[in-house]
């Protein structure tokens, strides 16, 4: 089997070195809380028009919130935890639905004969 | 088309595989492209665009979500939805293309400039002839996968088999 060859970039690496710690976990957390609502999302079995209606709010917000690109305010994500019926800490909390699914991919490839 | 994909380090990880395109007979990637004719101006966003793609790599995965479909019907009838774009933060002005394969891989193309006044990609040259180019690759690249040229890893995690597209090889 062929992997693909590894490349790094000078140009690029000399870029990301700008980049501080602090600034790579503010990204960071940005998107896993995105994720992280939409799994709550998804697991109510709610599409963004549902969730949208649910909180009250234009569908094109939802789609920002899930971006992985928004500043959430404190106000917003209570808004948010209280809409899907969840602590506000929970939406900082790990995938559990996706770990699910992980496990049972690897469970999967064990049993196919090779 | 004649190419390498290769994959992106230290962006790749364990969530997502990352990956670029160098077309032969030059000695960078799309992506690198990119970033070379941008960054003079628009720094921060480049770097901002860094920051997601390490994230994707190694904590979120590529979600659908953190992506804007694009591409043009004609491609989607045939293909499906394969070219997508990062989603752009309001206020930012870069667009970056991409192929995604649902969460767990994307192959990044190239991008430019969005003026607030541009809604459609094929309102403005530059970013037309972007998606057209990363449209092109992935005909090409989803037609090795139809023909095992290419093929997915046993877990699904990642793509393996001819990363040189040459006529040649």
């Amino acid at each position: 089997m062929n992997k693909a060859r590894k490349y790094n970039s000078p140009v690029l690496g000399k870029l990301l070195d700008e980049i501080t710690l602090l600034e790579m976990e503010q990204t960071k957390i940005k998107m896993q809380v995105s994720a992280r609502i939409e799994d709550f999302m998804k697991a109510k079995g709610w599409n963004k028009s549902k969730f949208a209606e649910k909180t009250g709010k234009n569908p094109s917000e939802i789609t920002k919130w899930l971006s992985g690109t928004q500043n959430f305010t404190l106000d917003v994500l209570t808004e948010i935890a209280f809409a899907l019926d969840v602590e506000v800490m929970a939406l900082f909390g790990k995938r559990h639905i996706e770990l699910i699914y992980k496990k049972e991919t690897i469970v999967k490839s064990v049993a196919i004969p090779t | 088309m004649n190419y390498e994909i290769v994959e992106m380090e230290p962006y790749s990880g364990i969530e997502a595989k990352i990956y670029s395109i160098i077309p032969e007979g030059e000695k960078v990637t799309l992506f690198e492209k990119f970033v070379d004719e941008h960054v003079e101006g628009f720094r921060d966003e480049i770097k901002n665009i860094l920051r997601r793609l390490i994230q994707i790599g190694h904590t979120t995965g590529a979600r659908e979500s953190f992506f804007k479909h694009e591409g043009d019907h004609k491609f989607l009838r045939k293909y499906g939805k394969y070219v997508w774009a990062l989603y752009d933060e309001e206020g930012k002005k870069l667009r970056l293309y991409c192929i995604r394969f649902a969460n767990v891989a994307i192959i990044l193309g190239g991008g430019g400039f969005k003026d607030k006044s541009v809604i459609k990609w094929q309102e403005d040259e530059k970013l037309s002839g972007e998606v057209r180019k990363i449209m092109a690759y992935a005909e090409c690249i989803l037609n090795q996968l139809d023909t095992g040229d290419l093929y997915w890893s046993k877990n699904t995690a990642e793509l393996e088999g001819n990363f040189k597209n040459y006529d040649n090889e």
